[in-house]
């Protein structure tokens, strides 16, 4: 399967994962994790979720036990915690290349 | 009158005054009016009564100075009562607008609340039916966490999955064909 799009949202998500690949986050904890806008990430999970870089399920505590709605937690899978590393690489190593180019383009550097 | 049999007079006045500054006071003090207005009037006879001493001294430009003085202290007390009133009822009136205020912000809460509970079911609706019941739950649990700051928040937050509820549409989709294949 492809992989996902690296959009730099995207990157900082998988970053934050990444650091603990077996931690459990809910989404809005991995938004402020990410230092994402809260109501950003459900397309991102989604897309984390169809390549089957992430695993999804609702957590078992009793809500009322809890005082709160379950939440849907998230965690890294851990069969793709290589391909997740190569992929942030690649796309960190793309984006240094344009930061380089940039300048030349602009004409600052010779 | 001599200075020897003004000076008991004189001790009188002073008396009558310090009891009339006491009361002042306490007249100041005081949020209830009546208990206050009580005060003023005490306060008033203690300087009615200094004056009334004042009068019994000698017409001497020394204690004519003193009993223009208690005339003056006497206008003074009244406004003081009718200043200190409109302190009092200033703060009633400042009270009852806090309490109306604080009613507004509730409601707006509510509103609030109600906005984002319709905007999650509205985002929710545009999913494909298979994944609208764990969105339903998991934007509950959302709005739920949120709700402990401030409640436009919640609204924020709801519009923000509203506009991204396309890109999730399609990922959810595509998620499906690909289980398909």
């Amino acid at each position: 399967m492809a992989g996902p799009r690296m959009t730099l949202p995207t990157q900082a998500v998988l970053r934050e994962l990444l650091a603990d690949p077996t931690r459990e986050m809910y989404g809005l904890e991995i938004c402020a994790a990410a230092g994402l806008p809260s109501g950003t990430i459900h397309p991102i999970l989604a897309r984390l979720e169809r390549v089957g870089w992430l695993e999804s399920f609702w957590e078992e505590a009793d809500p009322h036990e809890k005082g709160r709605p379950r939440r849907r937690y998230y965690r890294l899978n851990p069969n793709s915690a290589a391909a997740v590393q190569a992929a942030l690489h690649r796309a960190e190593s793309r984006t240094q290349a344009l930061k380089d180019l940039r300048p030349r383009i602009a004409g600052g550097d010779l | 009158m001599r200075s020897s049999r003004s000076k008991p007079v004189v001790s009188a006045v002073l008396m009558s005054l310090q009891r009339a500054r006491h009361v002042y006071k306490q007249a100041l003090e005081t949020d209830r009016l009546s208990l206050a207005d009580w005060l003023f009037d005490d306060a008033g006879i203690e300087l009615d009564r200094a004056n009334q001493l004042v009068r019994q001294l000698p017409l001497t430009p020394r204690y004519a100075h003193l009993h223009a003085g208690l005339r003056r202290l006497r206008s003074v007390g009244t406004a003081s009562s009718q200043v200190h009133r409109l302190i009092v009822e200033l703060r009633k009136v400042v009270h009852e607008a806090e309490l109306v205020r604080e009613e507004i912000e509730i409601s707006d809460v509510w509103a609030a609340q109600r906005s984002a509970e319709s905007l999650a079911r509205w985002a929710v609706c545009l999913l494909p039916v298979r994944n609208r019941v764990r969105y339903q739950e998991e934007f509950e649990a959302e709005l739920f966490e949120l709700a402990q700051g401030a409640r436009i928040r919640q609204v924020r937050h709801m519009l923000r999955i509203v506009v991204r509820t396309v890109p999730l549409r399609r990922e959810l989709r595509r998620a499906v064909r690909e289980r398909v294949r």
